[in-house]
């Protein structure tokens, strides 16, 4: 397998609520619980859970913008928590995001072209002189033609799709090596979803990059993914590469969300009849041993003791379940 | 289908803010008991066709023309008295965002209690009601959440809870817009599933609301998809996705993602909705549709009807389909 561009080891991330008569109740909540992952050069693993999975938090830990509370991340082999000053700005250059929310992620107050080229002044990449050129064979890159229309306009003049395209293009004005997209097309139309998502595609092979996809959506997920993580309450249940995942699922969660997911080329081999016995349970106060117990038709008693560990079911697919069999699961 | 099954006919539809008719001259029917979707993008109209057939296009909107039969009255010449009778007793809307819906300070049980018209659920016989319509939403221990206030439960649990409110003044047709849209995947299951299900147990008819084919596809037996106000296409679900017969449900099929499915390259619909205040001429998806000729950018194509009863507005069935 190729060279680790991310690895993260053992990672929590608690918050600390307060509640209850002056707030005096104290109660943490492990958004991220003993989460490994590793991002490989050139690979597209897909973070997949529902609200409340933490995947978010995962997300904004590998970014360095959420510090662990336990354990590490290492990038290019070094500890981020330890990075020296130089370090961390080639960090920043290296490692870029795009958001959901096209509206919320760009300065209303910067036109396309200023936001573009705040970032190449600030990491010093090339001369002035040369960074109109620059931006304006990027935007067109990204679909934003003819570009020098699109270079003073500001956020609030281009439509959904194009704000994308605009943060898509912000996000690889440095040339990074990864990226980190947070469900970047679920707030799009069905017709402008796909068009981001080719130009996600695009750019990944062009650039090279790793990237660290968050969705909830599994059919965007089948169509980016080389590898796909099944989070549940801050913990991976399930990862493997992506037709393994979709094909045989060895997770009751991830049979669940399959089983879920609307899609009109369901047939009796994917069906994964499995239904979910009621809601997510309040993150701050998760089931013991498996959290996944509580909704699981399998549940036995073991599951409410013991905390399934990761065990390898095929190469390079794991599954965090006590029914779990290396290679007998159906 | 005979004219006594038919719940709700809709002709002409037309709904303007300002000169802009951002609602198109569309008609459509819904049967007794029947589920039909309404598909299209952002700024397609179908919420607003909604909101039309409620009474409640928000100004400076208004209805410009067309009729609304409903059970056999003309809705538009009810009035507000009239309408707002309809809306309490015979059609129940549910949207979106539940918790924008509910009251956040009225317990659940009291706000469903208030949707027949009573004050409080003390009444043992109402309480009775309201404990039979949470349970019948699938809801596993009606009592406690009929003392709960909203921001108790969680977000499936609030559209349920609105369903319900919903559901207890018995309507015969239930529109529901986007109403899964804002829900976790497991939770989106069970509502879709609910809704289906629903329909026979209460034998409601229900139109359904959404930009996504495939959630409209598990429920609806008919399909409605719109494109710039107008109505594009319409049929059967099952012959629509067999053999789609305008361009724009043709890529709106083709950029369903499917997870069981699995796809290395898909071709995107390029371009963006059209911009409703100076629509293109001709055909509105012209600019965008792959098969567009001149006539389309000319002439607005009418509906050409097939045998397989699918019906769709576009030139390229000029011959071999009958104009209506």
């Amino acid at each position: 397998m190729s060279k680790e561009t991310i690895s993260v080891e053992g990672a929590m991330v608690n918050f600390t609520t307060r509640s209850g008569f002056f707030r005096k109740s104290q109660r943490s909540v492990h958004a991220v619980n003993n989460v490994s992952l590793a991002l490989h050069e050139n690979e597209t693993v897909a973070l997949v859970g529902e609200s409340g999975s933490g995947k978010t938090t995962l997300g904004l830990s590998i970014l360095g913008l959420r510090d662990l509370t336990g354990g590490t991340i290492r990038w290019r082999s070094q500890e981020l928590a330890r990075l020296s000053e130089e370090e961390r700005r080639a960090f920043r250059r290296d490692v870029q995001v795009v958001f959901q929310d096209p509206y919320a992620s760009l300065n209303p107050k910067q036109t396309i072209s200023e936001a573009l080229r705040r970032p190449l002044r600030l990491h010093r990449v090339m001369p002035p002189g040369e960074m109109d050129a620059y931006i304006a064979k990027l935007l067109d890159k990204v679909g934003l033609r003819p570009s020098h229309v699109y270079m003073d306009r500001y956020p609030h003049e281009l439509s959904g799709g194009q704000r994308q395209r605009a943060a898509i293009a912000r996000a690889i004005v440095l040339k990074p090596r990864i990226l980190v997209a947070d469900e970047p097309v679920s707030a799009l139309d069905v017709s402008i979803r796909t068009q981001i998502l080719n130009l996600l595609k695009e750019m990944k092979a062009e650039l090279q990059l790793s990237m660290l996809f968050l969705s909830h959506d599994l059919g965007v997920v089948r169509f980016i993914a080389d590898r796909v993580a099944v989070m549940y309450l801050g913990r991976i249940v399930e990862i493997g590469p992506v037709e393994d995942i979709f094909t045989r699922p060895s997770h009751p969660y991830t049979r669940v969300l399959l089983s879920s997911a609307p899609s009109v080329k369901r047939t009796e081999q994917n069906k994964f009849a499995v239904e979910v016995i009621g809601e997510p349970p309040n993150p701050a106060n998760p089931p013991s041993g498996c959290h996944f117990r509580t909704r699981c038709p399998f549940a036995f008693d073991k599951c409410t003791t013991v905390e399934p560990p990761l065990l390898v079911v095929r190469p390079g697919h794991e599954a965090a379940c006590h029914l779990a069999e290396p290679e007998q699961h159906p | 289908m005979t004219a006594t099954d038919q719940l709700l006919t809709v002709e002409e539809l037309e709904i303007k803010f300002g000169s802009t008719s951002i609602v198109d001259r569309i008609s459509f029917s819904v049967g007794k008991g029947e589920a039909i979707g309404v598909v299209g993008e952002s700024g397609s109209g179908k919420s607003m066709t909604a909101l039309g057939l409620l009474g409640l296009v928000p100004p400076p909107g208004r209805l410009s023309d067309g009729r609304i039969e409903f059970q056999g009255r003309d809705l538009r010449q009810l009035g507000d008295a009239g309408l707002r009778d309809v809306r309490r007793t015979e059609i129940g809307m549910i949207f979106q965002d539940a918790s924008s819906y509910l009251n956040p300070i009225m317990t659940v049980g009291d706000q469903i209690a208030e949707a027949i018209g009573k004050r409080k659920s003390k009444d043992p016989a109402v309480r009775q009601r309201v404990i039979d319509v949470l349970r019948a939403v699938r809801i596993a221990d009606p009592e406690r959440i009929a003392r709960s206030y909203p921001y108790e439960l969680s977000g499936g649990m609030q559209q349920r809870a609105m369903i319900a409110s919903v559901l207890i003044r018995q309507p015969r047709l239930i529109i529901a817009d986007e109403p899964t849209t804002a829900l976790d995947a497991t939770v989106q299951h069970q509502i879709l599933k609910f809704l289906a299900e629903m329909r026979h147990e209460f034998d409601v008819a229900l139109i359904l609301i959404s930009h996504d084919l495939a959630v409209i596809s598990q429920v609806c037996d008919r399909v409605y998809i719109m494109y710039g106000g107008q109505l594009v296409e319409q049929g059967d679900t099952a012959s629509i996705f067999v053999d789609p017969k305008h361009p724009y449900t043709v890529a709106l099929i083709g950029s369903i993602l499917d997870p069981f499915d699995p796809k290395t390259e898909i071709v995107a619909l390029e371009g963006s909705p059209p911009d409703m205040r100076s629509p293109p001429s001709g055909c509105r998806f012209h600019p965008r549709c792959p098969h567009a000729f001149d006539l389309c950018r000319q002439e607005e194509p009418p509906e050409f009807a097939f045998a397989s009863g699918q019906s769709a507005k576009c030139w390229l069935h000029k011959e071999g389909a009958s104009a209506r």
